[in-house]
């Protein structure tokens, strides 16, 4: 680790913000070279302070550097908000922000009425979207502990209802370009009494104490990483002592300390609960454990009182293979990259070997005792995400059918049986409103399958709908043992007889099924339709897409001599391969179902 | 607590937030420290109530003139502290 990295976590641990703003004056210094030596991803936010941000911005600038982000920012004159977003500022406009955060708080509230507040606030939004394009993050309101009614507070028109109120308004009409720092959350979770200091807040305009910056500026952070597909995806578990107390190896299934006993018991046992509600909203959860296999399977079958099943596992690796391989191989098998995962286990040596060998894994500092687990892991906030879709709540389910999937193919000797055997059907079909929200998060989330990496905002995806010069097609997938959902995206730009493939990317989750075969099948008879007589497409490298490197030219496009990443067919030359992937329409797709 | 001994712990403090190896006289006044503006003004109060275990009023915050009066009001507040 590098003597600035080893600086900053030392600050951060002592929580030694002195220390932390000076390193981040050190960070904002580093040149273009060191920049692209740390392999920093350039972002741009914009601060719209109602408070000053001036010390928030040095916290941003630290914990977006320690996430592999250089963080340019433009502060504003604190108070200065409204007048700069109504007038367009000319130097906000130039700066190009990716976001910009709002920071408020009951001071910028202005009306008594509950309606006219809101609509203040969505107006603003508003404005801030067609000046300056960006996403927004925005603070709620913290309800007032300076009580006028004390108990009596919100059973009467008072401040503290006005706010619980208008949080509950702004939330639920909030376009879906804002996104909430959930402030009244963060202060109470820390304390109300200790979040703000009067003292500052009145002399320097303080949004909070100055101890709690590191804590408010990292939930920024997370809200950010959220919004550009950066949080984490799949959690990698030990088991001994991590998901229940004792070494099932030494003990046996029986005598595994975990369930309502006694305390340890119950503290591995609301542990196994909180991961087995995170695994229900879509996190992917694995098993890498120095365990023999037929043990660790023992241990879920043969204890009643385990809450997490062996089927709740998309991966299971027990094996005596230093852990650092272990979890290449699960993102292997699983197409999760390495980036995206999170490695939970109570050996402080195992943590340090991960660390050292997959830096870009999160591991988290497991406390002593396991009464602690559930509190440290939440507070990290690993898991934010900016919306919730039909395919979080499914993806579980799709990992673990993986599993049946494999067993089947292993019977087969030729993969092109195997996959008629699946009998997969699929949409192919025009952007709609009701999928937009997953197409915007496939958007922005994919990374490996994905020819451009464009990236678009709701607003964008929207317009490119309306517009008669875009194609914008989805694709939903099922076969005999689940359905995949909405998994592929292309959206191509149409100029009089010629068509560009501006996007083309597809889940990870569904590689190798010829997908893309059918994707193509359609699109040429899509493009033959339209009356497209050239079709054009650019590959453009980034770290993690290499996979798609060649797709365009299995397609049957040929390269452009000059430009080697564009290619070029004519469309009446193409000859799609064909897939083993039954068109259907929306309707038909939900008719049969799986398992049938 | 002894006036040098204050004075040594504030040096300290205005290092910390300076970045840099600051010693302070009865004198010093925030024209003579590069960077001593109201910002860090705030760094070094919340610095100072830290290292000393007190809390400054606000009134006190905008009255100091100088780093002479900062030490008496120090030691008037550790005083009072250990009565």
């Amino acid at each position: 680790m590098n003597n600035i990295d080893v600086q900053i976590k030392d600050a951060l641990e002592k929580n030694n913000i002195n220390a932390l703003i000076n390193l981040s004056q050190r960070v904002a210094s580093m040149s273009q070279e060191e920049q692209a030596e740390r392999k920093l991803v350039k972002k741009k936010m914009a601060l719209l302070g109602g408070y000053t941000t001036h010390y928030l911005s040095h916290l941003l600038r630290i914990l977006f550097y320690q996430q592999g982000i250089y963080l340019e920012i433009l502060e504003c004159e604190a108070g200065a908000f409204e007048s700069l977003i109504a007038s367009k500022d000319q130097t906000l406009l130039k700066f190009k922000p990716d976001v910009c955060y709002l920071c408020v708080g009951t001071d910028h509230l202005k009306s008594v009425d509950l309606e006219q507040e809101a609509s203040r606030w969505r107006d603003l939004w508003e404005q801030i979207k067609q000046n300056f394009h960006c996403e927004i993050i925005t603070n709620n309101f913290v309800e007032p502990i300076d009580r006028i009614f004390g108990n009596f507070e919100k059973q009467v028109p008072s401040q503290g209802m006005f706010i619980q109120e208008l949080n509950q308004k702004l939330r639920e009409h909030a376009p879906s370009y804002v996104h909430f720092c959930d402030m009244d959350f963060l202060a109470s979770c820390y304390g109300k009494i200790h979040w703000l200091e009067p003292k500052w807040y009145d002399l320097a305009k303080l949004p909070v104490a100055f101890e709690m910056l590191p804590a408010y500026a990292d939930n920024i952070c997370r809200v950010s990483q959220a919004l550009w597909g950066r949080s984490k995806k799949c959690l990698i578990l030990d088991l001994d002592n991590t998901l229940w107390g004792g070494e099932v190896g030494e003990v046996g299934a029986a005598g595994l300390t975990i369930g309502d006993d006694n305390g340890i018991g119950e503290s591995f046992k609301r542990f196994q609960i909180y991961i087995k509600q995170l695994k229900d909203r879509g996190v992917i959860l694995a098993i890498c454990s120095k365990n023999d296999l037929a043990v660790v399977h023992s241990a879920f079958s043969d204890s009643r009182e385990m809450v997490l099943k062996r089927e709740d596992f998309a991966c299971i690796k027990a094996n005596w293979q230093p852990k650092h391989e272990n979890i290449m191989a699960i993102s292997e098998e699983l197409q999760i990259l390495t980036d995206a995962m999170v490695f939970i286990d109570d050996s402080a040596v195992e943590r340090d070997s991960v660390r050292f060998f997959l830096p870009e894994v999160a591991v988290l500092d497991l406390p002593e005792d396991p009464a602690d687990f559930v509190r440290t892991l939440s507070l990290k906030g690993y898991f934010e995400t900016t919306s919730l879709t039909e395919e979080d709540l499914k993806r579980s389910k799709n990992y673990s059918t993986d599993v049946q999937r494999k067993h089947l193919h292993s019977q087969f000797s030729d993969y092109s049986l195997y996959l008629e055997s699946l009998e997969m059907w699929a949409t192919f079909e025009d952007f709609n409103e009701d999928q937009l929200p997953r197409i915007v998060q496939l958007i922005n989330k994919t990374n490996q399958f994905n020819l451009t990496t464009q990236r678009y905002s709701e607003a964008q995806v929207r317009d490119m709908m309306a517009s008669d010069q875009y194609i914008t097609k989805f694709v939903k997938l099922r076969d005999r043992f689940s359905d995949s959902g909405l998994i592929s995206v292309i959206v191509l730009n149409k100029n009089s007889d010629e068509a560009h493939i501006d996007t083309w990317l597809m889940s990870c989750r569904v590689l190798k099924r010829g997908v893309e075969n059918f994707v193509f099948e359609q699109l040429v008879q899509e493009l033959k339709k339209e009356g497209i007589k050239l079709l054009k497409g650019r590959y453009s490298p980034t770290a993690k897409n290499t996979m798609v490197k060649d797709l365009l030219g299995e397609m049957g496009l040929s390269q452009i001599e000059k430009l080697p990443m564009h290619y070029r067919a004519a469309v009446s030359s193409l000859q799609p391969k064909t897939s083993k992937i039954r068109r259907v329409s929306e309707n038909e797709f939900y008719k049969r179902s799986p398992n049938a | 607590m002894p006036e040098d001994a204050i004075l040594k712990t504030l040096n300290r403090a205005f290092s910390l937030v300076f970045d840099e190896t600051i010693e302070l006289t009865a004198g010093t006044t925030a024209s003579h420290i590069e960077g001593w503006d109201s910002l860090n003004n705030i760094r070094v109060f919340l610095e100072i109530e830290k290292e000393f275990k007190i809390k400054f009023t606000l009134a006190e915050i905008s009255d100091l003139k100088n780093v002479g009066d900062l030490i008496s009001s120090i030691e008037n507040k550790l005083n009072k502290a250990q009565r």
